[in-house]
C-alpha cells in the first residue's frame, strides 16, 4: 500500500471518529456533568422521574402489591450505588420502604404503605449504612395501576433492608411440556385464523 | 431515524465495556486462528484482505470447538481453574497463530477488521433499549443455555445445540449474565455477517470495488438480516456466518475444512444442511446451464426468470408467506437487479447461481417434510434472501467506471440511515421494565411449586401444516427460564370470568396468572369482575400478577 493511500485511509477513519464524537458530545457532556441540579439549600440530589430524565437515580413507577402496600421502583445510576431504603411522607405521615435489588441491572423495588392515587408523596432516600440522606423528590402517585385489589394476599412487608445484589441463578425445573389444548367446552373465543408469527417492523 | 444511535452505542459501550471486550477477544482469537491457518496453507494465491474478510466469517468454528471441552470441564473444575486453563489455551494458540503470520502482512488485512468494528459500534446501539433478548425464541434459547449451565451435559433438548454451547461456555469463562451475552453476542454476529461476502465477490470479479459494494449491500441494503435479532434468531444468524465461510473455503478447495465448517454450521443451526444443499444444487444447475448453447441458455434463463416471477406472485398473495418479500420490496433490490443485469455478460455464471439460489429458497418453503414442517420456514427464507441479492448487486461494482461503486455505497448507506431503524422493533419486545420487575418479584417471592398461566397464541410460520401452538406473546414466556416456575399457556382471549375458565385453571393446578401489557396479553380487568376467584397480588402499570382463589 502506498503512503498516500495509507494517509487517505487514516484521514477518513479520523473523520469518522470525529463525527461520532461530535454526535455523541451531548451524551458525553451529560455523563460528565452532575446528574441533576442539586438542591441549593441542602445540597441533596433531587431525584427526578425516569421518564423525564433517564440515567442516574430516578423514579421509574409506582405499583400495587396489595390493598395496603405499594411498590416504588427506583432506577440507580449503577451497580456500585450504595444500598438504600426510602422514607416517604404523605400528609404528614412518614412510612419506611425497605428496598431490594432486582435482577435487572440498576433497578430497585421498595415496598411499603400504600398512598392513594393522585396524592403527593415526598420521598427521601437513605443509605442502609449510617442512614445518610442522599436524595429526595416530590411526586404525585399518578402512574399506579388502577386494578382493584382484594383482601391482603398474605405477602408480608420485607423486613430486611437488602443490599442491592444480583438475584441468585434459579435452578431450573425439568423442561415442561406446555399444554395448549382447547377444552371441549370452549373457554376462549379463538380467532378464526392464527396470527402470522415473526412480524416485520 | 437513527440520529440517537451513536449516543446509544456509546452508552452501551460505557455500561458493558468488559463484556464487549471479552467477546471481541473471543471473536478476534477465532478469526486470528483461521486467518493464520489460511495464510500459511494457501501461499500467495489469495490476498491478505480477502483472507481476513473470510476469517471474520469463520470464527464460530474455533469458538464451537473450544466451547465443547470448556463446558464439559466446567462440570468438574472450579471456575477459577477453568478460566485459567481457557486463558492459557487462547493465549498459546493465539500466540502461535500471531507468530506464524507476524511478517509479510499487508495493511489491507486491517480493513475488514476496521469495517467489523465500525459495524459493531453501530449495531451495539440496539442493546441500549432492550431489557431482555426479544421474542419467544430468545426465552427458549435462554432456557437451554441455563440447562447446559446447570447440568453441563447432556441436555434434554437438542434444539440448535451449537449456539447454546458457545454461549454457555462463554458464560462459564466470563461469569457474565446469559441474557446480556445473548444480546451483545447477537449484535457482534450481525456486525461480522456482511464481511465474508467480500471474499466470494472478490473471487468472482477480482475487483475490490465490487467486493466492498457487496459488503455495503449486505450490511445496509435491507432490514434483513438485522431484524432477525428482534425475532431472537441467534442460531440462524450465527450459522449464516459459518455458511458463507463454508462457501469460501470450498473455493479455496481445502480438503477437510469445508466438511468441518459445514458440520459446525449444522450443529449451530440444523437447517444449515438444507441451505448448503440448495447452494450446491444451484451451483450444479448453473454449471449445466453454462455448458448449453447460447439459444438454449437464453431460453433457460427466461424460464428461471418466469418461475421466479410466478413464485414471487404466489408468495405475495399468501398471507402467511407474504412477509418474506417485505424487506426486499424496495428500490435497493431494484438497484441490485439492475446492477446485475448491467454486468450479466461478464458474470453470467455467478448471477445464474444467485438466481437459482433465490428460486430454490422460495421453492423450499413449499416443500413439506412433516405434517408441520417445510424444508425452510418463512423466517429463515426471509432472513437469507439478502445474501444472493447482495452478491448480485456487488457484481455491478466491477464496472469500468470505478467511481460508481463508492457513489452507490454512499446511496445505500444513506437510504439505510433514513429508512431502516437500527434500534429494536416494538413488534417483538416482550419484556418491559415493569415486566422485568414483576419477573424478579416472582422469582424471589413465589414458591417453586407455583404454576402460572401465561398468554399464548397460535402462530402460522409455514406454508402448510398446523400452526405453532401456544407461543408466548408477552413477558410470561420468561417466567420458567428465569425462575424455574412452571408455566402453562392459555389462549390469550380466555374469558377468565367464566366458570369453565376457572375450573380449567384449578384442574391444571394453576396458582397465578401473569398479565402483561402487550396487545395480545390477557385483559387486565378480570380480577375486578370476579373477586371471589381472583386477587391481584402484584401490580405495576404494565405488569400484573393475579392469584387464583377458591379452587375446590
Amino acid at each position: 500500500m502506498t503512503r498516500k493511500r495509507l494517509y487517505k485511509i487514516l484521514g477518513l477513519f479520523s473523520a469518522a471518529v470525529l463525527l461520532a464524537l461530535a454526535t455523541a458530545f451531548p451524551l458525553i457532556r451529560g455523563l460528565l456533568s452532575p446528574d441533576s441540579k442539586p438542591n441549593p439549600e441542602q445540597n441533596i440530589f433531587e431525584m427526578p422521574l425516569c421518564d423525564l430524565q433517564p440515567g442516574g437515580l430516578c423514579l421509574v413507577t409506582f405499583g400495587a402489591i396489595s390493598s395496603a402496600e405499594m411498590a416504588i421502583v427506583i432506577q440507580t445510576p449503577g451497580e456500585e450505588y450504595p444500598a438504600f431504603y426510602l422514607r416517604a411522607t404523605h400528609q404528614g405521615v412518614e412510612n419506611t420502604y425497605p428496598c431490594e435489588a432486582g435482577s435487572l441491572p440498576n433497578q430497585v423495588i421498595c415496598v411499603g404503605a400504600r398512598t392513594p392515587l393522585g396524592e403527593p408523596l415526598e420521598i427521601k432516600v437513605f443509605t442502609n449504612e449510617s442512614d445518610l440522606l442522599i436524595a429526595s423528590g416530590k411526586f404525585n402517585v399518578s402512574a399506579m395501576a388502577t386494578t382493584l385489589l382484594g383482601s391482603n394476599s398474605g405477602f408480608s412487608v420485607m423486613g430486611k433492608m437488602a443490599t442491592p445484589t444480583p438475584s441468585p441463578s434459579p435452578s431450573p425445573s425439568p423442561t415442561v411440556q406446555v399444554i395448549f389444548t382447547p377444552t371441549s367446552a370452549p373457554i376462549a373465543t379463538m380467532t378464526s385464523t392464527p396470527d402470522v408469527g415473526y412480524p416485520n417492523p | 431515524m437513527n440520529n440517537e444511535l451513536p449516543a446509544k452505542s456509546i452508552q452501551v459501550l460505557t455500561q458493558q465495556w468488559g463484556l464487549i471486550l471479552a467477546l471481541l477477544t473471543f471473536i478476534g482469537w477465532g478469526s486470528l486462528l483461521l486467518y493464520a491457518h489460511l495464510k500459511r496453507n494457501t501461499g500467495f494465491q489469495f490476498t491478505d484482505l480477502e483472507l481476513a474478510a473470510l476469517a471474520l466469517g469463520g470464527w464460530p468454528l474455533p469458538a464451537l470447538l473450544i466451547s465443547f471441552p470448556v463446558l464439559f470441564l466446567s462440570a468438574f473444575l472450579p471456575a477459577g481453574i477453568l478460566i485459567g486453563i481457557t486463558a492459557v489455551i487462547l493465549l498459546t494458540s493465539g500466540g502461535i497463530a500471531l507468530r506464524a503470520i507476524w511478517k509479510g502482512n499487508s495493511p489491507w488485512a486491517l480493513i475488514p477488521v476496521s469495517i467489523f468494528l465500525v459495524l459493531a459500534f453501530l449495531r451495539l446501539g440496539l442493546v441500549a433499549d432492550v431489557i431482555m433478548p426479544m421474542y419467544f425464541d430468545s426465552a427458549e434459547h435462554y432456557r437451554i443455555i441455563r440447562e447446559l449451565l446447570d447440568s453441563a451435559w447432556p441436555t434434554a433438548s437438542y434444539y440448535h445445540l451449537g449456539y447454546h454451547i458457545i454461549i454457555a461456555a462463554f458464560v462459564r469463562i466470563s461469569v457474565a449474565d446469559p441474557a446480556s451475552v445473548m444480546l451483545i453476542f447477537g449484535q457482534l454476529i450481525l456486525a461480522a455477517l456482511p464481511l465474508p461476502i467480500f471474499f466470494l465477490l472478490y473471487r468472482a470479479t477480482f475487483s475490490k470495488s465490487a467486493a466492498f459494494l457487496g459488503v455495503i449491500f449486505a450490511a445496509f441494503g435491507w432490514f434483513m438480516p438485522a431484524h432477525a435479532v428482534n425475532w431472537g434468531k441467534y442460531p440462524a444468524l450465527l450459522s449464516l456466518l459459518l455458511l458463507q465461510f463454508t462457501l469460501g473455503i470450498l473455493l479455496i478447495k481445502k480438503n477437510w475444512m469445508p466438511a468441518v465448517a459445514a458440520l459446525a454450521a449444522t450443529v449451530i443451526h440444523t437447517r444449515s444442511v438444507i441451505l448448503l444443499a440448495l447452494f450446491g444444487t444451484a451451483w450444479i444447475l448453473a454449471n449445466l446451464w453454462e455448458g448449453q448453447p447460447h439459444p438454449r441458455r437464453r431460453l433457460i434463463l427466461a424460464v428461471v426468470a418466469t418461475m421466479l416471477g410466478m413464485l414471487t406472485l404466489i408468495i405475495y398473495r399468501n398471507p402467511i408467506l407474504g412477509p418474506i418479500l417485505e424487506p426486499y420490496a424496495t428500490l435497493i433490490t431494484l438497484l441490485s437487479v439492475l446492477l446485475a443485469a448491467s454486468v450479466f455478460k461478464a458474470f453470467s455464471h455467478p448471477i445464474m447461481v444467485s438466481l437459482l439460489i433465490i428460486l430454490l429458497i422460495l421453492t423450499a418453503i413449499f416443500i413439506p417434510v412433516s405434517s408441520s414442517l417445510t424444508l425452510l420456514d418463512r423466517p429463515l427464507a426471509e432472513m437469507i434472501l439478502f445474501l444472493p441479492l447482495a452478491f448480485i448487486g456487488g457484481l455491478g461494482g466491477a464496472r469500468p467506471l470505478k467511481f460508481i461503486a463508492p457513489a452507490l455505497a454512499a446511496l445505500i448507506i444513506l437510504n439505510a440511515w433514513m429508512n431502516i431503524s437500527f434500534g429494536p422493533s416494538k413488534c417483538c419486545q416482550l419484556v418491559s421494565r415493569d415486566d422485568a420487575t414483576a419477573l424478579d418479584w416472582v422469582g424471589r417471592h413465589y414458591k417453586k411449586d407455583s404454576v402460572i398461566a401465561i398468554a399464548g397464541v397460535n402462530l402460522n410460520i409455514n406454508a402448510f401444516g398446523r400452526p405453532m401452538r401456544g407461543a408466548g406473546i408477552d413477558a410470561g414466556i420468561w417466567i420458567n427460564p428465569l425462575t424455574g416456575i412452571q408455566t402453562i399457556p392459555f389462549p390469550n382471549s380466555t374469558n377468565f370470568a367464566s366458570p369453565e375458565a376457572h375450573d380449567q385453571l384449578c384442574s391444571n393446578g394453576i396458582t397465578h396468572i401473569y398479565v402483561g401489557a402487550r396487545p395480545q396479553s390477557f385483559a387486565p380487568d378480570f380480577a375486578e369482575l370476579v373477586p371471589e376467584w381472583y386477587e391481584t397480588t402484584f401490580s405495576l402499570p404494565k405488569a400484573h400478577i393475579v392469584k387464583v382463589l377458591n379452587c375446590k
